[in-house]
This record gives structure tokens, C-alpha cells and sequence, in this order.
């Protein structure tokens, strides 16, 4: 079941920064997962060994089943594509079109395949009707499908995405976020993504890793890390705000809730079902 | 976006009104008869094809090299959009960054990078053209990247130091450049006149351009090999530019520099303290707020200096390139081996 | 930075197949190169400044584009009709100078001045009315080695990005009193460049792994373009042609 697994994975960098000390985790078939921590915690680090980018690591990772120090860069890539933070760094191509046709094309399909496969990706990220357009004159967020649709057009079953709701407007992320869960429920894409944004982790991901200091601290589901603020705090994060109001509702104003909603759904029944007892009482 | 865009037309506004600028290293397009125009394609061709051939070679060893080469090109194309004023002759001028590059990744494959700059600019820019862009890519690719290249290398092979050898580098690579560009130009207008004079001419035009701009280029590869140096030097040992031993030797490099930079005409400085002052009051009351504002910046004191170089350089450009016309005879060039044609030259060539 | 690109998304002329457009310009521009006088020329100028207009590029891009080319023609019409030539046209005094125009350098002048607007308007033409993809396919079709092709696409790409980079680091430096005074100014400008060329190795870097990613071998493919339609052959031979008549003339 697991996709792809870590052991104990260390690295460190040529002039002596240790990124990653010792990393165990597993990413499972058809799940949303991720990796929380501050900026420098490692979490770039840890998706390019994840990916095969870093091959001097210490430790294992293995790729269904198979050491990916011993897998051709093409089977590692016929399966999994990392999208980098910043899209300047992967779209190369003038155009839309063509640099989505990039990695089609390379696999060897013939002309019609890759034009069939080209729309599909745009069209499963929304970016149809920029096809001809420039690469330059799109907007940060677009940039950032076009790079998705890049690797989606090759068919790949994993995405590994480096912080993809970074930089984006508040709706942006939230529609980025959105993209992700539908590929993810819909195409089946197995999806890991290494992230700070606290706030829309709960809403959308099944399970997460929290790294600190190149270290995995806590892991499971949302509900399950993010339980008390003080903990966070000890790792440069925050609980999720709507989280840390009820948290202080609960303990410091000593309101009757009874667990830790993490989204606005979750609260908003919380406090319902805390009026209607309130209002029994 | 926006700011992008209106960042590269302000730009763009200030390389295209300074035409000395452009002319002074590019040949503008249609200025060449064909006959020229080819023969210096010709002469380019072995060089860039060499250059072709090893790129193919290196980036075979090294699949990030081509994409390198690639952005090379892309930083030799914007520096040499940015104009900087060359205080000698009241002009503004741009440097070409052949030299570093030939330094870094070697003369020919050097050549491909000017030669991808230049049809860049020849296509969107109207800097130069494609009918020129054999005679742009000898005197530009060529004698800049050669030059450049075997001064550093000579300069290193005895043991000068780093700064020294890369300005020389730079300071070469601009002088021969103009010098080519010169014998490009003598040649291809001069008709029925003889070359030598109008070589002359054309060379003692440039003068006050060009023997500033060289040292500004000198000054601008010295600061650049030693930012690399700095700052990544595992770069420039990986591109083969020094040893891994040499990272060691460091320090009155940074002096030789700063005296060299010094020596750039503190008293032609004067006369743009008045400018100067301008930009800095508003700068300062500006700091620390994100300001959207490019290269040459037309709200905030800038105006005086850009229409101060603007006007500099209608004046030298009159004066200066172009007076190789006063030498042309009166008909106008012959085309060997050509249908001599056209209305004002039919009684007097058809025979010949 | 829109002035790079082309503008007649929907002119008739965008419609004809790039190989085409850049075979006929560049014909056309020998012929204009290789030209003795003025008549051509001027054609040449006219049509292409009309094909221009018709493309309904903004009057403010256009003057933008000409007006380097349009000042070296001044200039050099300027100095040859003053400085060249025996037979005076008229004279004048200015500032104490005797200033006298002959015919003989206003004719020079006019041929490599005409000779100039005609091969910067006819390249205009093809600029305007192809996308740079086409117009690198284009190339590739007329044999220009695809590994420069190649080079050509990254530089293009990422003018963009640096230059972007390049307003950053410029106006951090300027916020920090860089180019405030003389000296400065030109060590500022010495670590934009360099700074300019780190970014560019680096970006290389992950660039590369992206496309390794994506299953580049060390050459980027090049997409099939569609077959050249008989009509499109057959105006351009018409072009061709009536260009060449007009030539010998
Ligand atoms: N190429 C590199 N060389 C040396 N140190 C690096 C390099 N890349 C990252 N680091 C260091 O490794 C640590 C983790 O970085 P990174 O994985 O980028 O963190 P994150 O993505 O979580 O912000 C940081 O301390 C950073 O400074
Ligand atoms: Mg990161």
C-alpha cells in the first residue's frame, strides 16, 4: 500500500548544513498528505530526496517497493514529478502549450497522443483557454497550474508539490488547495505536498508529517497534531486560528466544548451544539 | 506584470533614444550593402559553428549546460539594454558582457552566446539587424570573446591577480570589439574611397565613446568574476576558470579594483553632482518603502540626468559615428559582380 | 514587456505559415540589401509600413520601434548632405559656421537612409505577424542548427525572469543609496550583472532537473509543424516574383 517510503533518511549539504536528520515516513496509495514545518525546517530537502533530485542521502527510500538510488531517472519519472515553489524554475518552454507537450512528447508519443494529453492536463487544471498563450504573461497562480499540467500530462500517479499555495491571494489558495483534493478524489493522484500554511491543512489533507530542525516531531491526522498550541509553538507553527480560538474559549474562558474543531464547518457545529446544551440547561 | 512591462518600455524608451549606444557596438540593419553583409556572415560561421560543436560536446556531459548557455545569452541581452552614462563624452553607452562570458565558458561557445543575443535583439528590439548579425557576431562574438578570453587566461598564466587579469579581459574585449566594428564599417561604406583613411576616421570617432566604455566594461567583468569568486567559487572551478588550489589567494584584488574604479574620471563626476543630489534626497526620503520604480526613473529626479544624457548623445552621435559619411564619394557603394541598377547611378557604374 | 511580441493575432497575414513569411522577408531583404538606388526602397518602406498600419499596432509600439532607425537615417542624411559632395544645393550660417547642402550627398544620403527604413520596416512585418515559436520553427526549417534554436528559447524565456530579477536587485541597491553618486554607480552596476549571471547559473540548475523530470535527453523536441497549404506556396511565389520584376526595374 505504501507508494513511497522513507527510513531513517539523513542529508547533509556540501558545505556542512544538516537539512534532514533522520526522516521515517510513508506515503500510502491514493492519499493527500503532506509535510508541515517553518521556513528551513528541510521540507524542500525532503521532497528532492523523496523525488531522486538529492541521491547522496543517508538512509532508504523506496519507491513502491524498489530502492530509488537504483531506478533509472526515467522510471522514477514515468510515476512521480516534483512542482518546484517557484514556477520560473520549471516552465522553460515559450509557450503554454508547448511546455505542457514537453514531457508527452519526450515519452514518444506520437502527435495527436500528445495534443490529446496536452488538452486533458489543461483542462484538469483549468487552463484551457490559455493553451497559446505566453508563459511570461500569465499570473503567478496560472504559472503554477501550467507547471502542474506539465506533469499531469505525462500520466503521473504521485505529485510531490513544494509549497503550491505559497504566493498566491487568499482565493487562490483555496482554489489551488481545491485543485489538488479533485485530482487527488477524482484522477486518483497520489498527492504529497510540503506546506506552512496551517490554516487550510486541516480542510484538505488526509494525514501530515510535522518537521522540525530536519526532523519529523509529530505525524497523523490533522486532529491528531494539532491538539495544543503550546506544542506547536515549540516548532515555529501555530494551531489554525479558528482552532486556537476554541482552544481559549475552552481553557482559559472554560466554555464546555468538547474537542478541537480545526475548520469553520467543525467550529460552527461545535458552538450550535454548545448553545443548544447552553440553552437546555 | 504591469510593473515588468512598463519597467522594460522605460528601458527600452532610454536604449532607443540614445543612439550612439546602439550604434556604437551594433551595425544597424540594412546599413551593410549584400555583398558585406555576406562576407562577414562567412567569416562568422567557422567560429560559431566551432562554438556549436563544443556546446553540443559539453552539453551531452552536462544536461544543465545548454539551458545555461541559454540564460547566458539572456544576461548578455540585458546588459546590454541598460544604459550607463560614459561621462567623457556625455554620452550614455552599454557595456556587452562578451568579455565574462568568454571567460566563462570559453571563446567559441561564447560566439553562440552573443550570436543568440544579438538575433534577440535584432528581431525585437531593432538593435542591430539580421542582415548585419554576420558582421555583429565577428566584431561582437568573435573579437569580444577571444579577446577577452586569451587576455584573462595570458594575464593568469603569470600569475597576475584575478581582478587585474579579468579587467584587462573586459577592457580588451570593448577595444577590440570597436576596433572590428570600425573595420566593418570603413569597409562596407567607403565605395569607391580608399579604406585606410576612412578606417582612421571612423577609429578616432569612436575614441571618446569607447575608450571609457572599455574601461567601464573592464571595471563591470572585474566586479562580476570577483562576485562569482566570492560567492560561489565551486562555479568557477566547475566552468574551468581556475584551479581549486588558486581559492585561496584573495584580498588587495578588491583594492586593484576599487583604485581602478576610482580612476574613472572623478572630475567628469563633478558635473553630475547636481543630478546626483537630486536622485539621492529623493531616494532618501524613499527608503524603506517599496518604491515601483525602473531603471531610469522619470517622477524622481532621473528626468534631468536621462534628458541631460539624451541630448549628450544626439550631440556626440552627430559628431561622432556617423561623420565616416563625410569621407563616402559621391555615388554611392559599387556592388562587384552585381546588376549595377538604380535611378542616380546608371550613367556613371553601368560601364565598369 | 510586451514590445517583444507580435501584434497581428488576427490579421490575415499571421495566418500564413511562418516558414513562408521568413523565406519571403528574408529574399526580400537581399533585395533590398543588393538594390543601388532609391525606387525599391521606398516600395519596400511603403508596403511594409502600410502592412504595418493595417495590423493596428498602437502609433505610440510603433514610434517606440522606429525611432532608433528613424534618427540614424536623419543623421546620416544630415551629415552626408553637409559634409559630402561638390555641388551645392544652398547654403546657410549658423553660430558662425558656413553650412552648405549638396546634392550629391543628399543623393547618398537618401539611398542608405532608404535602404535602412526598408529593411527595418520589411523585418518589422515578419516580427510583427509571427509568434516567436513559429518564428524559431521557422528557422529550424531553413536549417539553422536546432542545438541554437535551442539557446534561442531559453534566452527568450527567460529574459523575462532575469529581467524581473534584475528590477529587484536594481531597486533594492537604489534603496540602499547604490547608484547615488558617480563611482558607485558603476560597482552597483558590476554586482547587478554579476548577481545576474549567479541567477542564471543557478536557475540553470533546477531548470535542468525539471526537465530531467519530464524526460529531456539533452534536446528539446521540436513540435511537428503542419504541412504548407498550396495557396500559401503560391502567394508567396506571387510576392517573390512581383518583388523581383519590381527589382530589375
Ligand atoms: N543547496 C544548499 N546548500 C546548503 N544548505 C542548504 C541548501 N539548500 C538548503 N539548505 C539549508 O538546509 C536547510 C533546509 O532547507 P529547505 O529544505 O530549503 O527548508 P524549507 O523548504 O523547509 O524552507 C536550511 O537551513 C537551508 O539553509
Ligand atoms: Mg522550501
Amino acid at each position: 500500500m505504501n507508494r513511497i517510503a522513507l527510513k531513517n533518511v539523513r542529508h547533509r549539504y556540501a558545505d556542512g548544513t544538516e537539512a534532514v536528520t533522520g526522516v521515517t515516513l510513508a506515503v500510502r496509495r491514493g492519499e493527500f498528505a503532506g509535510v508541515l514545518g517553518y521556513n528551513g525546517s528541510g521540507k524542500t530537502t525532503l521532497l528532492k530526496i523523496m523525488d531522486g533530485i538529492i541521491k547522496d542521502f543517508q538512509g532508504s527510500v523506496h519507491l513502491d517497493g524498489a530502492d530509488i538510488r537504483r531506478l533509472s531517472s526515467r522510471e522514477i519519472y514515468g510515476k512521480m514529478g516534483i512542482v518546484f515553489q517557484n514556477p520560473n524554475d520549471q516552465l522553460f518552454a515559450p509557450t503554454v502549450f508547448e511546455d505542457v507537450a514537453f514531457g508527452p512528447i519526450n515519452m514518444g508519443f506520437g502527435e495527436d497522443e500528445v495534443v490529446k494529453r496536452v488538452n486533458r492536463a489543461l483542462e484538469a487544471v483549468e487552463m484551457a483557454v490559455y493553451a497559446k498563450k505566453s508563459i511570461h504573461n500569465l499570473s503567478f497562480g496560472q504559472k503554477k497550474r501550467v507547471c502542474i499540467a506539465g506533469l499531469l500530462s505525462m500520466g503521473h500517479e504521485i505529485l510531490l508539490l513544494d509549497e503550491p499555495t505559497a504566493g498566491l491571494d487568499p482565493l487562490g489558495e483555496y482554489q489551488m488547495m481545491d485543485l489538488l483534493m479533485k485530482l487527488n478524489r477524482e484522477k486518483k493522484v497520489t498527492i504529497f505536498m510540503a506546506t506552512h500554511s496551517v490554516d487550510l491543512i486541516p480542510v484538505f489533507l488526509d494525514r501530515l508529517y510535522v518537521l522540525s530542525d530536519g526532523k519529523v516531531v509529530s505525524s497523523g491526522t490533522p486532529e491528531a497534531v494539532f491538539t495544543a498550541p503550546e506544542e506547536m509553538s515549540q516548532v515555529r507553527l501555530r494551531l489554525p486560528q479558528i482552532a486556537e480560538l476554541i482552544y481559549r474559549l475552552k481553557h482559559e474562558d472554560e466554555l464546555a466544548f468538547g474537542r478541537i474543531p480545526l475548520t469553520i464547518g467543525e467550529a460552527r457545529r461545535e458552538i450550535m451544539e454548545l448553545f443548544q446544551r447552553g440553552n437546555r440547561q | 506584470m504591469v510593473k515588468v512591462k512598463s519597467g522594460f518600455v522605460v528601458a527600452l524608451i532610454s536604449g532607443l533614444s540614445i543612439p550612439q549606444d546602439a550604434a556604437a557596438m551594433h551595425i544597424a540593419e540594412g546599413l551593410l550593402p549584400f555583398n558585406w553583409a555576406a562576407l562577414w556572415f562567412a567569416v562568422a560561421l567557422p567560429f560559431f559553428a566551432w562554438g556549436l560543436y563544443l556546446l553540443n560536446g559539453r552539453s551531452r556531459e552536462d544536461l544543465s549546460f545548454k539551458p545555461l548557455v541559454g540564460l547566458m545569452a539572456a544576461v548578455v541581452f540585458i546588459i546590454s539594454c541598460m544604459p550607463i552614462p560614459v561621462p567623457f563624452a556625455g554620452t550614455c553607452s552599454h557595456p556587452c558582457g562578451t568579455g565574462i562570458s568568454g571567460i566563462l565558458v570559453g571563446p567559441a561557445i561564447s560566439v553562440v552566446i552573443t550570436a543568440a543575443a544579438l538575433v534577440i535583439q535584432a528581431l525585437f528590439l531593432v538593435h542591430g539587424g539580421l542582415s548585419t548579425l554576420g558582421a555583429d557576431i565577428v566584431s561582437m562574438g568573435v573579437m569580444g570573446s577571444f579577446t577577452g578570453f586569451l587576455t584573462f587566461r595570458a594575464l593568469r598564466s603569470v600569475k597576475v591577480n584575478m581582478a587585474a587579469a579579468a579587467f584587462m579581459a573586459g577592457l580588451f574585449a570593448d577595444w577590440a570589439t570597436y576596433f572590428m566594428t570600425s573595420v566593418e564599417l570603413a569597409a562596407g561604406i567607403r565605395g569607391e574611397a580608399a579604406f585606410l583613411p576612412l578606417f582612421w576616421k571612423v577609429l578616432i570617432a569612436f575614441i571618446p565613446t569607447q575608450l571609457p566604455l572599455g574601461i567601464l566594461e573592464g571595471a563591470m567583468t572585474a566586479g562580476m568574476v570577483m562576485l562569482l569568486y566570492k560567492k560561489r567559487p565551486d562555479l568557477l572551478i566547475k566552468m574551468r576558470v581556475i584551479k581549486a588550489r588558486e581559492v585561496a589567494v584573495i584580498g588587495a584584488v578588491l583594492i586593484a579594483l576599487t583604485i581602478f574604479l576610482s580612476g574613472v574620471g572623478p572630475a567628469e563626476a563633478a558635473k553630475w553632482t547636481g543630478v546626483d543630489e537630486a536622485v539621492i534626497e529623493k531616494i532618501a526620503k524613499e527608503q524603506g518603502r517599496e518604491t515601483k520604480d525602473t531603471l531610469i526613473n522619470m517622477e524622481q529626479g532621473d528626468l534631468p540626468l536621462f534628458i541631460f544624457l539624451v541630448a549628450g548623445a544626439m550631440g556626440g552621435f552627430a559628431a561622432g559615428y556617423y561623420w565616416r559619411v563625410l569621407i563616402v564619394e559621391k555615388g554611392p557603394p559599387r556592388c562587384r559582380g552585381r546588376r549595377e541598377t538604380g535611378p542616380e547611378t546608371s550613367g556613371k557604374i553601368k560601364g565598369s | 514587456m510586451y514590445l517583444l511580441e507580435y501584434y497581428a493575432s488576427d490579421h490575415r497575414l499571421s495566418r500564413i505559415d511562418a516558414r513562408l513569411k521568413l523565406l519571403v522577408a528574408l529574399i526580400v531583404l537581399v533585395m533590398v540589401l543588393s538594390y543601388r538606388g532609391v525606387g525599391f526602397q521606398l516600395l519596400v518602406a511603403s508596403l511594409s509600413l502600410t502592412l504595418i498600419r493595417s495590423m493596428k499596432v498602437p502609433w505610440r509600439l510603433f514610434l517606440l520601434r522606429f525611432s532608433e532607425p528613424l534618427l540614424i537615417v536623419l543623421v546620416v542624411l544630415l551629415v552626408k548632405v553637409f559634409f559630402s559632395g561638390h555641388d551645392p544645393l544652398f547654403s546657410f550660417h549658423v553660430l558662425g559656421f558656413q553650412l552648405t547642402a549638396y546634392r550629391e550627398g543628399l543623393e547618398g544620403g537618401i539611398v542608405i537612409g532608404s535602404r535602412i527604413m526598408a529593411a527595418i520596416s520589411l523585418m518589422a512585418v515578419l516580427v510583427y505577424a509571427t509568434p516567436f515559436p513559429e518564428l524559431m520553427a521557422a528557422l529550424s526549417w531553413l536549417k539553422v542548427p536546432w542545438g541554437f534554436i535551442e539557446i534561442l528559447l531559453y534566452a527568450y524565456r527567460y529574459i523575462f525572469v532575469l529581467f524581473e530579477e534584475a528590477m529587484v536587485i536594481y531597486q533594492a541597491q537604489k534603496n540602499r543609496l547604490g547608484y547615488a553618486n558617480f563611482r558607485n554607480r558603476f560597482s552597483s552596476f558590476g554586482v547587478l550583472a554579476g548577481s545576474l549571471i549567479l541567477k542564471a547559473f543557478e536557475q540553470s540548475q533546477t531548470l535542468s532537473t525539471a526537465m530531467v523530470q519530464r524526460g529531456y535527453g539533452g534536446n528539446m523536441p521540436l513540435f511537428q509543424s503542419r504541412p504548407l497549404r498550396f495557396s500559401e506556396i503560391f502567394l508567396s511565389c506571387l510576392v517573390v516574383t512581383a518583388m523581383g520584376i519590381l527589382w530589375r526595374i
